[in-house]
């Protein structure tokens, strides 16, 4: 195990690392140390590891760029087993005991990639070279080419198991949502959380603070009472803050409506494993009044030949290795900038042992005072011409910008600052188009300001410390007044302070090296190169947005954090327009990549919708009954006894409900109550069938229309007294005919006098259906005389059963059989259930489940299926029930042309020429002898079931002008499944009982 | 046939939920409590139009209290009227007491309300614990701070139509539809898991009826907190 060669002995101002927590961990099989307060890619460094992975396209060896989430290139895959997770940045990696993690995109080393051969064929790929290459010939795409591509392409794996951690979710709600925990957000946070608002601040990374990470100011602050030390005390009196939540490791990923965020919250992805019961991550929905920006800026690098060696890093990072981790990411450096944000890097290699090779910048004309700077080679003017090493850093070559000899200089380190670039990715997600500053050389917001937003620090394009904290802390005080309610609030300061800085702030323009000694790259995730933009260019395209798309520039999971601007510049060049006319690509949810996992939480598996049970789903379980999902609901499927197959089961319930009797679960159905004097009315404008007249104690099937004259839903109606009405409907659209009913009531005619409740929850309703179905009630009943002359076919009375049990006992049928349903108060449902099964024993009593129903009401010809959102009443044969003397709902437009066409299909029966040919619902008809296009379609199968009563298969089709073909011939084609054309005669749908004997018995 | 003294109504939480400590305990004792009371009385209290006050009249007459503003509930002895929709109201009544009478007071109010019984679609829950709060957040939108004792309020947690009495600080009685609750009540101990939860029956006979189930419905055990 290696001993850290690039730890540096302790300092005074480390401030993340515990020395006295080592940790050990893995990476490609070797062992390393590190401490707690590492990251794998500080950790990495400091075992002197620089090599960390392959490019995803040339597989170019690649080391750590920077310290920041959005590293594109040391990208690892962690964990190993069902944990196993790819493409995770090692800058985000905290270090635990036993980390694992390993290279990927690389066969069969990391050292020695077969792969990188790749690199050989760059002048083939291109961008967009998979438009113009692998066209021929054509049959060799499926089985060739794109095998091949397919696994050549990708970073990572996964490990194709379940996960096995689980995932949270929560919301919060908060006046002040401050996101960003640098010194601007934490200045801000305390600002707004002293005029009294509940205050969240959130930071994505473990410790907040920023430059002054965890209480511990950089160098030159310690001495002094600089204004990074005073945020150190400002820290602290946060956190003892009764009305301030902190969330550290928390990344808002998105900006919603309604000020709605998304934050992931890294719960316990730090630990070796999550304690019992904790989970791996949280993401949580936060809902605040006010919004303060102070998400910071993201370095940029520049564009030079071979830039993604290991060993080029961004300057700040390099900074930040040393001051946070005490990690030295090289022995003699060489920094390229075009700003003055790097000088103080040099006395911080100084102070690391790194020998400052030379400090070049590429500003010509420049105003800086360098001599603050401890180096004895400083470039002004020049540029990195050239760097020189393979999977390291070993020299650059510099060139004078205005022409010159070159210089070679060795080194392993190259410390890069091309700027700071805003990060202005939440406030895009809202619509805006960020704007191109001249003085800033960044895309600044294009608003700062809002109703309900602020940005400070660095965002709004500050660039001092002090400016930071000054903007920070009037814009916390603001936030705290619209809280208070004071909407008279002037911005006229806060927007001075940045039009000043900005006014006086002439940062240069440079961004890229022109030189073709190898590879200039622009997104290193992708491999997207300086060349590609230009070809891009080349070849027509104009739009930031297309050549995004065309070379993939941005797309990889850094979102171009780390190349869009340098991008933007090179196409500006390449079109000789302004980089404000070029402009910059949107920016979409998430900020950076999320698990699937906690966008799941605990939706998943069998959670991963509610399963909705009916008061009798204990006894089915009991009885050995198997359950269908209809919509959410878990219902009654059918009951197998004695190792029946499913058909025979079905089958035999038929058969028991059409020569004795049986009984169904029907609890799903829709049930509202409905009361008052206008109940009447009120049901007569709803169903297109009369109501007004529906004596006390009977009930009637009542057809819904909606208002474009389309069939609804089918029910009933039961008036129970003078006011009071029970409906029934469908199970599928139970909630929404509540829905349409409260709107019709609420919004059409609130002037009628009514109440409704969805009463679905409190009633268990079981349809008992059979010859003997009568028999069978007569012994449950309490005192009814349940004959046909007392209660008749459509009669419903209010009673009890079984010595006292309230019960709603309608005489109405589905089955086409002699039927009852009963509804009893829902939790002695399944009391119901067994008594019927013990009283009904000697008549030969069985459940049925919903197969059987189906079949039943097919061959009885009710209609289910066939109200499928396109059909009218007429259509479904039942347009007789419309009524020709009122007014309701779907009457003006069921009378418009298209739905009262000759030609509409119409509901009919089919009964094919030999009963033991089979089809499916959903099959078409065509003539016979016709040929199955879609020219000669003439309708489908809705419904279609093997009936046990008429041995043979039946179906309902809509067909076209289908009841004027009764009698024809016709084929039933299903080519989707290759099935073989049934021939059957079309007859009317009702096949069992035409006359309603039986119903009526 | 008289044999409804051997009915036996079955709770949905029958066979489902389990009394006991589970989950990972902090500060050595659960983070949030689960009761189920036994089943109490629920009427559901519409009044027809411009028929309100006269309705308060005659609860005010039976049981010295009126139907509370929108958002609120109150609570008299055994009986709470809690507003629950638009125009809608629940009188709830805790088991073992004979105040409310489902046709006493549907004949009292004949004509100037629809009354309807909901004892048996709704199951009541009440949860209470120092993570009461973290734990309705995880599921509900409801914004806590501003959702105070004494209010009353219909809502949306784990995907389920819930309606919610906030009775103290830290202690609610959520109001689930029949349908659901086995469903909520496994979101519900899945995700008190982190906090530790405690589960209670106040039903002695709803106790003795779970012990004595011996039929299990397919559903993860959970560990007990050790």
């Amino acid at each position: 195990m290696s001993k850290q060669p690039n730890r540096l002995s302790q300092t005074v101002n480390e401030c993340r690392i515990d020395r006295t927590k080592p940790i050990q961990f893995i990476f490609n099989g070797k062992s390393y140390q590190g401490y707690q307060g590492d990251t794998l890619a500080s950790a990495l460094l400091a075992n002197g590891v620089t090599l960390i992975a392959r490019s995803f396209k040339y597989h170019r060896p690649r080391g750590i760029l920077t310290a920041d989430a959005h590293e594109p290139s040391a990208l690892v895959q962690l964990g190993s087993g069902s944990k196993c997770e790819p493409n995770i940045p090692a800058t985000t990696i905290e270090l635990y005991d036993g980390l694992e993690a390993r290279s990927q995109n690389c066969w069969p080393s990391l050292a020695f990639d077969v792969m990188s051969i790749n690199s050989l064929f760059s002048p083939i790929f291109v961008a967009g070279f998979y438009y113009k290459t692998f066209k021929w010939p054509a049959k060799f795409w499926t089985n060739f080419y794109e095998p091949i591509i397919r696994k050549a392409a990708g970073m990572g794996e996964l490990s194709g198991k379940i996960d096995p951690d689980t995932y949270e979710k929560a919301h919060d709600h908060c006046d002040v949502l401050v996101i960003g925990g640098g010194i601007s957000g934490i200045m801000a946070a305390k600002s707004a959380a002293d005029s009294g608002a509940q205050v969240i601040l959130c930071d994505e990374n473990p410790v907040l603070g920023g430059q002054i990470s965890d209480g511990k100011p950089p160098l030159e602050e310690v001495s002094g009472k600089g204004p990074l030390v005073e945020q150190v005390e400002t820290l602290l009196q946060l956190r003892d803050m009764n009305n301030v939540r902190i969330m550290p490791r928390s990344m808002v990923f998105g900006w919603y409506d309604n000020n709605t965020f998304g934050v992931i919250e890294q719960v316990s992805d730090h630990l070796p494993q999550p304690e019992k019961n904790q989970p791996r991550q949280r993401m949580r929905k936060i809902v605040a009044q006010q919004i303060i920006l102070a998400t910071g800026s993201h370095e940029r690098s520049l564009v030079f030949p071979n830039n993604d060696r290991p060993g080029v890093m961004l300057a700040s990072a390099v900074q930040r290795y040393i001051r946070q981790y005490s990690v030295r990411p090289g022995q003699k450096a060489v920094i390229f900038t075009n700003n003055d944000s790097t000088k103080k890097l040099v006395n911080d290699l100084n102070s690391a042992g790194i020998i400052v090779s030379a400090y070049v910048d590429a500003r010509e004309d420049i105003t800086s005072d360098f001599s603050d700077i401890q180096c004895s080679n400083i470039l002004n003017g020049y540029v990195v011409d050239n760097v020189h090493g393979g999977k390291k850093v070993q020299a650059v070559t510099l060139r004078p910008c205005n022409g010159g000899p070159l210089k070679k200089i060795d080194c392993d380190l190259i410390c890069v600052s091309g700027g700071w670039n805003p990060a202005v990715q939440l406030l895009a997600q809202r619509g805006q188009k960020p704007q191109w500053s001249e003085n800033y050389q960044n895309f600044l917001p294009q608003f700062s300001t809002g109703e309900d937003f602020l940005c400070t620090g660095s965002l709004a394009g500050l660039e001092s410390t002090r400016d930071c904290l000054d903007h920070a802390r009037l814009v916390g005080e603001i936030a705290g007044k619209r809280i208070s309610g004071n909407t008279n609030i002037s911005l006229e300061k806060l927007t001075s302070i940045t039009t000043t800085k900005e006014l006086e702030t002439h940062n240069t323009g440079f961004f890229e090296v022109l030189s073709d000694k190898g590879k200039s790259f622009i997104d290193l995730q992708n491999d997207v190169t300086r060349k590609d933009v230009e070809l891009a260019a080349r070849e027509g395209y104009r739009s930031v947005e297309h050549v995004k798309r065309y070379t993939t520039l941005g797309m990889a999971t850094d979102q171009g954090k780390t190349s869009n601007i340098n991008g933007i510049a090179t196409l500006s060049r390449s079109l000789n327009k302004p980089i404000s006319q070029v402009g910059t690509t949107g920016f979409r949810p998430p900020y950076r990549p999320v698990s699937l996992g906690v966008l799941a939480g605990r939706s998943r598996g069998k959670h991963w919708r509610p399963i909705l049970r009916t008061p009798l789903h204990n006894w089915v379980y009991a009885q050995g009954g198997k359950f269908i999902e209809s919509g959410l609901w878990h219902r009654s499927q059918y009951f197998p006894i004695n190792g029946e197959t499913m058909a025979q089961s079905i089958d035999r319930e038929v058969r028991t409900v059409r020569e004795k009797v049986g009984f169904c679960d029907v609890s799903t159905l829709g049930k509202i109550d409905l009361q008052g004097p206008d109940a009447a009315t009120f049901l007569n404008r709803v169903y297109c069938n009369g109501f007004a007249k529906l004596p006390v104690g009977r009930s009637r099937y009542g057809l819904m229309l909606r208002e474009d004259g389309i069939v609804f839903d089918d029910g009933t109606v039961t008036r129970l007294d003078d006011d009071h009405y029970f409906i029934t409907t469908t199970s599928a659209e139970s909630c929404s005919i509540v829905s349409h009913l409260e709107y019709c009531h609420q919004v059409l005619w609130p002037e009628l006098d009514i109440c409704l409740a969805d009463v679905g929850e409190d009633w268990a309703a079981i349809a008992l259906a059979g010859p003997h179905s009568r028999k069978v009630l007569s012994e449950i009943v309490d005192n009814l005389d349940v004959s046909n002359d007392t209660l008749p076919f459509l009669k419903a009375v209010t009673t009890t059963v079984l010595g006292g049990l309230e019960t709603r006992l309608f005489r109405i049928s589905f089955s086409g059989e002699m039927a009852y349903e009963l509804f009893v108060p829902s939790q002695h449902g399944a009391d119901l259930a067994k008594m019927l099964m013990i009283v009904g024993e000697k008549y030969g009593i069985a459940p049925y489940g919903v197969e059987a129903l189906d079949v039943l009401r097919i061959e009885k010809g009710h209609v289910s299926s066939e109200l499928n959102k396109f059909t009218t009443a007429s259509d479904l044969g039942l347009g007789g029930m419309m009524s020709k003397t009122k007014d309701y709902i779907g009457h003006r437009l069921s009378q418009r042309p298209g739905l009262i066409a000759p030609d509409r299909e119409v509901v009919v029966g089919l009964l094919p020429l030999n009963p033991k040919h089979s089809f499916a619902q959903g099959a078409h008809i065509i003539t016979t002898g016709t040929s199955a296009t879609a020219e000669n379609d003439d309708g489908y199968i809705t419904s279609a079931a093997w009936s046990p009563t008429l041995n043979s298969y039946i179906g309902i089709a809509l067909v076209r002008r289908g009841r004027e073909r009764i009698g024809q011939i016709v084929d039933i084609v299903d080519p989707l499944n290759g099935k073989k054309p049934v021939t059957a005669k079309i007859v009317s749908h009702h096949f069992y009982d035409l006359e309603n004997t039986r119903v009526t018995a | 046939m008289s044999q409804l003294n051997t009915l036996i109504s079955q709770h949905p939480l029958e066979g489902i939920a389990h009394t006991g400590v589970f989950g990972k305990l902090s500060k050595t004792y659960p983070g949030v409590y689960f009761e189920t009371p036994p089943q109490r009385k629920i009427i559901r209290l519409m009044p027809f139009r411009e028929k309100a006050h006269a309705v308060n009249l005659i609860l005010q007459d039976l049981y010295s209290m009126t139907m509370p503003g929108t958002g609120k509930f109150s609570q008299k002895d055994n009986l709470t009227i809690g507003w629950s929709a638009k125009n809608r109201w629940y009188i709830t009544e805790t088991p073992n007491s004979d105040t409310v009478s489902f046709c006493k007071i549907k004949n009292a109010l004949s004509g100037l309300a629809a009354i309807s019984d909901a004892s048996q679609g709704l199951i009541s829950i009440i949860i209470d614990g120092d993570d009461s709060r973290a734990l309705i957040s995880k599921g509900c939108v409801l914004n806590l701070s501003h959702f105070l004792p004494g209010d009353s309020t219909p809502s949306l947690m784990a995907h389920t139509n819930v309606h919610i009495y906030r009775l103290s600080e830290s202690k609610f009685e959520i109001l689930v539809p029949a349908s659901h609750v086995t469903n909520f009540w496994e979101w519900l101990c899945l995700s008190a898991e982190e906090f530790g939860f405690q589960v209670t029956f106040l039903d002695q006979k709803f106790t003795e009826i779970t012990e004595n189930f011996d039929h299990t419905i397919p559903f993860e055990k959970l560990d007990k907190a050790t």
